[in-house]
């Protein structure tokens, strides 16, 4: 695991007491995991938005073609708040029954 | 793990529990991920092209009850499994 031995070892800004080394190791495993949910999103908006605003790609990007693509985008994030709120929710409802 | 090396046995239980809630967290996006596919297709399936970017109030339900039908039919093969037995 090479990414936490700049860290740990110490080649980039020297950190003194260990509770800083684990404060910089948690915060580059946060920042790590919210690239790769970031990455995971855009690419689920790339292939929906493209397969509802592109059905028939053409010579070049009309600008109605444009504008779905971001209508497209706001929404699909939209529809991601909406499905991870609901499914949230319902899971810690069932979480309680089964308490 | 030589990330571990010069952490004292606290800060190594502490740092396993931390990255142990991340995964956590990285499988429960995961499922929203794929979950938000499911039911964009689903529920804009007859959209032939996006005209605004909120949702409109049928859209909003559609979504929803993808959500907790998804849940209702993973629940429902797990029971019906069991009865199997």
């Amino acid at each position: 695991m090479d990414m936490f031995k700049g860290i740990a070892g110490g080649n980039s800004a020297p950190v003194s007491s260990q509770e800083e080394k684990k404060k910089a190791l948690m915060e580059r495993i946060a920042q790590e995991q919210s690239i790769a949910n970031a990455r995971a999103l855009v690419a689920k908006i790339n292939e929906n938005c493209f397969d509802k605003c592109i059905p028939k790609p053409g010579s070049k990007m009309s600008s109605s073609d444009e504008s779905c693509v971001t209508k497209c985008l706001e929404k699909y994030m939209t529809v991601w708040n909406t499905v991870s709120s609901e499914y949230i929710k319902r899971i810690q409802t069932e979480r309680n029954n089964f308490q | 793990m030589d990330a571990m090396d010069g952490f004292d046995n606290k800060t190594q239980q502490e740092l396993q529990q931390f990255v142990e809630n991340e995964s956590s967290k990285a499988k429960l996006n995961g499922i929203i991920h794929d979950l938000t596919d499911r039911c964009w297709k689903k529920c804009f399936a007859q959209t032939s092209s996006i005209s605004s970017g909120s949702l409109s109030s049928s859209e909003n339900t559609c979504v929803k009850d993808c959500v907790g039908r998804w849940v209702d039919t993973s629940y429902l093969i797990v029971k019906s499994l069991e009865k199997m037995r």
